[in-house]
């Protein structure tokens, strides 16, 4: 993966979590983070903190994102075999 | 032209002696006293040639009352007419005017009950008059063969409301022309001819109005009709005969009445009659839609009104594409409530969960059945805020019991314990909640509808507790009476805002009256299901306390009518919410009394009212701005009119009901669905009209369609706002 297409998440215990651009994007919160024209220090590091998400829950989080996009990509069957591996 | 011809010995009717021996031909036909001696009981449905009458009695042609029910019946059993309710004719055609006879009702009857009268089809001769075949006329017997013999019978009601204006209901061709036959009461002598050739006058006057007729179908008032006839005559038949062979004719037709609806007429004729179509004229927003919606059906070609019926609504769906489709992930939020709640005995703490998330998972735990005593404990440790919890029907009185009665209330602002009867009687509220160490007194909301084993006592005793409850919804209560009432007005009267009283079967709404007058605040009242709603209670009601309402819930009060509505719209304009469920009384003049009344409904709940697609479009056009919430379940009219004013100005709408509509077309639906941008939830349950066409072809995005196919139906069941109250702070 290149440098541009990811982004990084880094929990309140300091864990970075790497994960693609279109998976984070997923969340409203961040793709306004990433993309709005305000210029946060986000936008150009392409890195977010959540001080106040512990990591289990951040682990948790990333690994929605890229469920969420193979649910939308694949439709229902598949991804219920993925979500039970969530 | 047919004449009718009967060979039986007519022996039921008496022409009245005082009939008018006219110089010309012209028969009685209205029943005189002779007849009502005869048939006291009968008092309805006067049908008297006015020109004939007013030789009998020379009244000035003033309008007067009379009122007529049963001739509806007998008149459209037979034809395939619509029949129209104008108001005026403002227009009398050359030689004819309007004439109605004043007199006292009771004198002058038709007596249909025993089938001695006769009402026409006059139109038949009319009809043939004007070279027109009177198939669609034929209104049961009498017919009229021969030119130059007149031998119709025609009955001239004309019925005049209060205000003196007169409504007549057209029988209408099967051409759909409207026809107003009215006699001119000014020339004594005429002949048969005379009377023809005026009728035919008539005729073509009354056929330029037969457009602005056509649109005048929201003025319906359910006791105005207007069986127009006029009366032939015939050379060779005794008059008396032919009164008979008439009589006979049409005997088994008038047989059948309904007796509720007379007896209901007898008293609130008045009020409803006056509200006949005037709401149309007051001047106001309601009418000036109205005129909107009527402008929209005159553009169009009288062809084109007479095929559809109503205006073309022109939207162009957008290509299928398939990225509609595509599924939307669910959110984390509702998998992890799935999870919890399928796992809820996993669940060891619910503390730092905020209410919100609390509320809904009780909510996913209630649907599914799996809601349990552990989690109500879970609920109700640690000083909770809220707890609901919408069906306490798996809970018993000891789990009940030993929860309540340790529970910390010192913070809990909104306790709901809907469907509590198995847990709630009057002992096991003393043992707990009024018992309770530092009472309920942050308490403002509580809700236990269903609470059936709750008496007046127990009520007293939970509201002696909760001294500063704003909202109480006791809905399904059925052993509270108007005492309990009282005494909730007593304790509460300063503070109450909110108070929901459906289907509490021991409560009578007059009683109660003077108690919700001392609730000095009181937003929202909800009395559905109620058999002692009346106009009457209502009327006195928003009197007093009309200014401060907010919501009105009267879903199922079957005996409101059209009186109501006009109280609510004059004395609560600041309405945000009303249901109307199920009141089937109502006529479009409800409607206009709300448009001219209120300008900020929100929430319009409206389900099985016969309203008329104008009428309802033309309430949109004056008010559908405010309009965030609406149902039209099952009201069957609701076509193009409503779908075009709804599209052009309901933009804040975002819930809307059409199930049961089955006059909503896919370009209907289309444009409402593309035009309102907000609009999030659409049911549309029992419209099998609806096609792919519209499902595929809507560029809205965010709406979701509900009821075409199989749809789940508890996930869509809307949630109540989960603020405390519905209109104000607490």
């Amino acid at each position: 993966m290149k440098k541009e297409d990811t982004v990084k998440l880094i929990s309140a215990e300091g864990f970075e979590f790497v994960i693609d651009k279109n998976a984070a994007m997923v969340s409203q919160t961040i793709r306004n983070m990433l993309t709005s024209p305000g210029g946060f220090a986000e936008t150009e590091h392409r890195e977010v903190t959540f001080p106040e998400i512990s990591t289990t829950i951040l682990e948790k989080i990333c690994q929605y994102f890229y469920w969420s996009l193979q649910y939308a990509r694949l439709g229902v069957q598949i991804v219920q075999i993925a979500l039970s591996a969530l | 032209m047919r004449v009718l011809r009967s060979t039986k010995p007519a022996s039921l009717t008496q022409p009245p002696s005082n009939l008018i021996e006219p110089s010309t031909p012209a028969k009685e036909v209205e029943p005189n006293t002779n007849n009502n001696t005869n048939n006291p009981s009968s008092s309805h449905s006067l049908r008297r040639s006015a020109r004939l009458s007013s030789h009998n009695n020379a009244v000035p042609p003033t309008c007067t009352q009379r009122k007529r029910k049963s001739l509806d019946i007998p008149l459209q059993l037979d034809t395939p007419l619509t029949k129209q309710t104008v108001r005026k004719v403002k227009q009398p055609p050359k030689g004819l005017s309007l004439d109605a006879v004043k007199e006292p009702v009771q004198d002058r009857c038709l007596s249909l009950r025993s089938g001695k009268n006769l009402l026409k089809p006059e139109v038949n001769s009319l009809d043939s008059m004007n070279g027109k075949e009177a198939q669609g006329f034929d209104q049961g017997g009498v017919v009229v063969e021969d030119g130059e013999r007149m031998d119709v019978d025609l009955g001239n009601v004309v019925d005049v409301d209060a205000k003196g204006d007169l409504s007549c209901r057209f029988s209408m061709e099967e051409k759909g022309k409207g026809k107003v036959v009215v006699e001119d009461s000014s020339s004594s002598d005429f002949s048969v001819t005379d009377y023809l050739m005026d009728a035919g006058d008539l005729f073509g006057g009354l056929e330029e109005e037969g457009g602005l007729m056509d649109n005048l179908i929201a003025e319906t008032v359910s006791l105005a009709e207007v069986t127009i006839g006029r009366a032939g005559t015939s050379d060779k038949m005794d008059p008396k005969e032919r009164f008979k062979n008439v009589a006979k004719e049409n005997a088994s037709r008038f047989a059948h009445f309904s007796v509720r609806e007379e007896e209901e007429d007898k008293d609130e004729l008045e009020p409803q009659v006056e509200e006949n179509g005037d709401v149309e004229d007051w001047p106001g927003p309601f009418s000036t839609a109205m005129k909107i919606i009527k402008g929209r059906g005159s553009n169009m070609s009288t062809e084109q009104k007479k095929k559809s019926e109503s205006v073309p609504v022109i939207w162009v769906p957008k290509e299928i594409k398939n990225d509609r489709f595509r599924k939307v992930a669910p959110s984390l939020e509702e998998l992890c409530l799935e999870i919890m709640a399928e796992h809820v005995d996993a669940i060891t703490s619910l503390e730092s969960v905020p209410d919100v998330l609390r509320h809904k998972l009780t909510q996913a735990l209630c649907d599914s059945r799996k809601m349990n005593h552990h989690f109500l404990d879970l609920l109700a440790s640690r000083s909770p805020s809220e707890i609901r919890i919408k069906d306490c029907s798996w809970l018993d009185e000891n789990q009940f019991t030993k929860t309540f009665e340790a529970i910390d209330a010192s913070n809990l602002t909104v306790l709901q314990l809907d469907q509590c009867g198995r847990c709630l009687p009057d002992y096991v509220l003393y043992a707990t909640l009024t018992h309770l160490s530092n009472k309920l007194s942050a308490l403002t909301n509580i809700s236990v509808k269903g609470a059936c084993r709750l008496s007046d006592a127990g009520l007293n005793a939970l509201i002696t507790s909760a001294s500063s409850l704003r909202s109480i919804n006791l809905g399904c209560c059925s052993l509270l009476t108007s005492d309990a009432i009282s005494n909730l007005a007593d304790k509460l009267g300063p503070v109450l805002k909110e108070l929901y009283i459906d289907e509490c079967f021991g409560i009578d709404a007059k009683r109660i009256l003077p108690a919700l007058f001392k609730l000095q605040h009181l937003e929202v009242l909800s009395i559905s299901r109620s058999e002692t709603v009346t106009d009457s209670f209502i009327t006195q009601f928003v009197a007093v306390q009309g200014h401060k309402m907010k919501e009105l819930v009267l879903a199922d009060c079957t005996k409101l009518t059209d009186r109501a509505l006009k109280a609510i719209a004059t004395s609560c304009p600041g309405l945000c919410g009303i249901d109307l469920t199920n009141v089937c009384k109502l006529t479009d003049a409800s409607l206009g009394h709300l448009a001219n009344g209120c300008q900020t409904i929100q929430t319009m709940k409206f389900r099985r009212n016969a309203f008329s697609d104008e009428a309802v479009a033309a309430y949109f056009e004056a008010r559908g701005g405010p309009l965030t919430e609406l149902s039209l379940n099952h009201v069957d009219k609701v076509a193009n009119h409503t779908a075009l004013s709804l599209a052009k100005h309901a933009k804040k709408l975002q819930s809307l009901d059409m199930s049961w509509c089955r006059e909503m077309t896919n370009e209907g639906l289309g444009l409402i669905v593309d035009s309102c941008l907000s609009l999030k939830m659409l049911k549309l349950f029992g419209c099998t009209q609806i096609t792919n066409v519209f499902t595929h072809g809507h560029s809205n995005e965010n709406v979701k369609i509900v009821g075409l196919e199989e749809s789940q139906i508890l996930k869509n069941i809307v949630v109540p706002d989960l603020l405390p109250l519905r209109y104000s702070s607490v």
